[in-house]
């Protein structure tokens, strides 16, 4: 999906088109329920954190702005903040904590359960991209992201200053890029 | 508070990351937004952390998950019908947050913006780079963009430790002997943040009213002074 199709779809939710939230749902709902229960860890919160971020498109759908990015990265973000916002009250870190480390190494595998607008082959890329960094960075990088760490909650669980842990974040960020640039240069 | 340079340019990965604690925050972002090479530092940061997000494998929707989104969608419509309904009856007495003297109190990213305009020379490049601020400041996380009809306006309103701040781009000044005033709706209620006047298309104000459980932000143009409750359509809104 395109970002016109993105403005066009927003355009609907803004004349309260409820086909255009289910269109949406339909979509997306995979990738955030996903993105939900990577942060989360439990299915049924999850669930909650995925209704909370449609919700929140359908009442205020001009919060997204095409210019800023997809409306696909505009959701996992949305639901990334609330799921975390949800561990934080749940107090249930060390729950999802498990989860966290060893995902980032995962590959994918089973079929998509929706036609989505990032492939498989383009996702086994990013992945790849975040197993490409180092240990130590990918693991301050999916504390701070999938697991709502601040830096000062990184450097304490690793055990490591904080200064490093900044270090360790802004190298993981700077690789990344790095490899994404290579990836479009190569395309 | 009153890190250096140094210090807040290693805070620009924890950032974009989401990793800044609380307390940290206001600093970091008003830095960040203020500072160029800080800026741009950020900024090319964003496709890293997208890739973050688009890396997590789909996974199949749980079947009752559409049709509780569409139950609330259709109990929400049914509350705000209800709410238009009390409004238009007799006038409530809204709790008006702030006294009219202090009314105006420009934040300090507000202050930022409006000085910065002050000392340009209002091309349209210059009062571009203004506008993409307020857009960036839109979507930090927890902020909320407001809109116009015309697509030429942006606000944002960002939650604080003990309030909000809220900055605007693009408005016309209000109509003579009227201001532009911004309302917090709440369950289809609506509090004062307090009245506005923009300079060269900016504006601003700090409100010391919680943003807890503020499901909408608007602006109306109000007589001078300011209205208990909105008189007129938005100018501006969520």
């Amino acid at each position: 999906m395109d970002r016109s199709e993105d403005r066009a779809l927003i355009d609907r939710l803004l004349e309260r088109d409820e086909d255009a939230l289910r269109e949406v749902m339909t979509t997306y709902g995979g990738l955030v329920f996903a993105m939900a229960k990577r942060v989360v860890a439990d299915p049924t919160m999850a669930e909650e954190v995925t209704q909370d971020a449609f919700l929140a498109l359908w009442r205020r759908p001009s919060s997204y702005n095409s210019d800023r990015g997809s409306l696909q990265s505009f959701l996992l973000g949305v639901t990334r903040n609330k799921a975390i916002d949800l561990v934080r009250h749940e107090e249930s870190l060390k729950k999802a904590k498990d989860a966290l480390i060893t995902e980032a190494e995962a590959t994918s595998d089973g079929e998509s359960p929706n036609e989505l607008a990032v492939g498989m082959e383009e996702r086994d890329e990013l992945r790849a991209a975040l197993v490409s960094i180092s240990e130590v960075q990918r693991e301050a990088v999916v504390l701070a992201y999938f697991g709502g760490r601040t830096y000062r909650e990184v450097a304490d669980e690793l055990g490591i200053p904080e200064g490093t842990a900044k270090t360790r974040l802004r190298d993981g960020l700077a690789k990344l890029r790095q490899v994404l640039a290579n990836r479009t240069e190569r395309a | 508070m009153n890190k250096t340079h140094d210090e807040l340019k290693s805070l620009i990965a924890p950032y974009v990351l989401g990793a800044i604690p609380p307390e940290e925050m206001e600093e970091v972002r008003s830095h960040i937004i203020s500072c160029e090479e800080c800026m741009a530092e950020a900024d090319s940061y964003s496709g890293a952390v997208s890739s973050l997000a688009l890396s997590v494998p789909p996974e199949a929707v749980p079947d009752t998950l559409v049709e509780n989104v569409m139950r609330q969608v259709r109990d929400e419509k049914g509350e705000q019908q209800a709410s238009v309904t009390q409004l238009r009856g007799p006038r409530p007495v809204y709790n008006i947050v702030a006294a009219a003297a202090a009314l105006v109190i420009v934040a300090v990213l507000a202050v930022a913006l409006i000085t910065t305009t002050n000392e340009l020379d209002d091309t349209q490049a210059e009062l571009a780079i203004e506008r993409q601020r307020v857009e960036q400041l839109a979507q930090t996380q927890g902020a909320m963009r407001l809109g116009g009809p015309s697509g030429d306006v942006v606000g944002a309103m960002l939650p604080t430790d003990d309030g909000g701040v809220f900055v605007v781009h693009g408005l016309d000044d209000a109509p003579s002997d009227h201001t532009y005033q911004v309302w917090l709706i709440d369950d289809g209620q609506p509090t004062s943040a307090g009245t506005f006047d923009p300079a060269s298309g900016l504006g601003g104000l700090q409100t010391d009213h919680s943003l807890d459980g503020v499901d909408e932000v608007a602006v109306t143009v109000e007589p001078e002074g300011g209205s208990r409750a909105p008189t007129g359509a938005p100018v501006l809104r969520t």
